[in-house]
């Protein structure tokens, strides 16, 4: 059966967005794909002398374009309509809040607009006309912080830095390796 | 009431295509389910764009994929760290000419659901990305925030996951 809206067969896929942002290999394939398509539903690789990777990716796709699909529960209409019947107009989308809500928004809208630029001029001129001893205080702040770190770091022996490091890289290489051997142990055999 | 009725309409032309792409994503029904109900009541904020629009299959597919991957994204963190380690099993056994072709179709598309649904999650997403959903390595790639090489070993891995599962259920 024809779908009226998308012109397709039944378990023909659709056009999707991303077929503008195939690459070139995607064509390639296709080319070797219909190829395939025309020497039966999966194709036999080993005839056009393909490789084992590229003739075992042509019997997936092979599977893949013929597989339908999925029926959507029979739920989803009727759970979706009934989301929307009791959506507040607001939840919806702008188009279908009534008129004199639409009117409210625009008018309040514009108002924020106007308040916005108005805080924005009132903070510049605050900023012209005060001083900024207050930035200078805090870069001295900062660059008093830097010279403390510098110094603590510089009174503390090297071969203690080195330890520091290597017990920390051991502790981070034991985690790792046990959190690997409990992924494989416990999530890999289940 | 008149928009409700058309876009009922609408979404019984598109909600099995939404419904195949979450579910093949997800692995499961139930999330799939929720998910297209969240693509649907997204579609319905712009229906009054989308009703008239050639590209409206295209527009809900891509909400589907994203909003699915933002489903998953928080396990995506712990299967992206987790597939570097797995080692690269390849596929122990021949290649076959065909696959699943002594099967009836009905039988056939139900081995390959299930097939998809026993996927690991991490081979499972950028297979059906590929195949499936028809998306480049590089547009998975930028997708899933892998890398290109990443994405072409997971898929190949993926593969032979899969050509193993159809093996077990008989297909081969």
């Amino acid at each position: 059966m024809t779908d009226p809206r998308t012109g397709l067969e039944d378990g023909q896929r659709p056009a999707s967005a991303g077929d503008a942002r195939r690459g070139p290999e995607r064509e390639a394939r296709r080319e070797v794909l219909a190829g395939d398509a025309r020497r039966g539903l999966s194709g036999t690789g080993r005839e056009v002398g393909h490789d084992e990777a590229g003739h075992l990716e042509r019997l997936i796709d092979g599977l893949a374009r013929s597989q339908p699909p999925r029926r959507a529960p029979a739920s989803l209409e009727a759970r979706v309509l009934a989301q929307i019947a009791t959506q507040p107009w607001w939840r919806k989308g702008f188009i279908h809040w009534p008129i004199p809500a639409r009117a409210a928004f625009l008018v309040a809208s514009l108002g924020f607009i106007k308040l916005a630029l108005a805080g924005a001029l009132w903070a510049f001129d605050f900023a012209a006309s005060t001083d900024i001893s207050g930035l200078h205080r805090a870069g001295d702040a900062v660059s008093s912080t830097v010279s403390l770190g510098s110094l603590v770091l510089e009174a503390i022996p090297s071969v203690w830095l080195y330890t520091g490091a290597a017990v920390g890289f051991t502790l981070y290489a034991v985690l790792f390796g046990l959190s690997t051997f409990a992924y494989r142990t416990l999530y890999l055999q289940r | 009431m008149e928009n409700q009725a058309e876009f009922a309409t609408f979404m019984h032309a598109y909600q099995d295509m939404v419904f195949s792409t979450a579910v093949r994503l997800t692995g499961n029904d139930a999330q799939a389910e929720d998910i297209s109900q969240e693509v649907f009541l997204k579609a319905y904020e712009h229906f009054p764009t989308l009703r008239a629009s050639p590209t409206a299959g295209g527009w809900l597919k891509t909400v589907t994929t994203r909003l699915t991957l933002n489903h998953l994204s928080r396990y995506r963190r712990r299967w992206l760290f987790f597939s570097e380690m797995q080692p690269d099993e390849g596929l122990d056994i021949p290649v076959p000419d065909r696959l699943l072709a002594d099967l009836e179709a009905d039988q056939r598309h139900a081995v390959v659901e299930q097939a998809l649904r026993d996927l690991p999650e991490h081979y499972r997403v950028p297979l059906v990305l590929y195949h499936f959903e028809e998306m480049s390595y590089e547009a998975i790639a930028e997708q899933l925030r892998v890398s290109l090489p990443k994405v072409k070993t997971d898929i190949a891995r993926g593969r032979s996951a899969m050509a193993k599962l159809l093996s077990r259920a008989g297909g081969l």
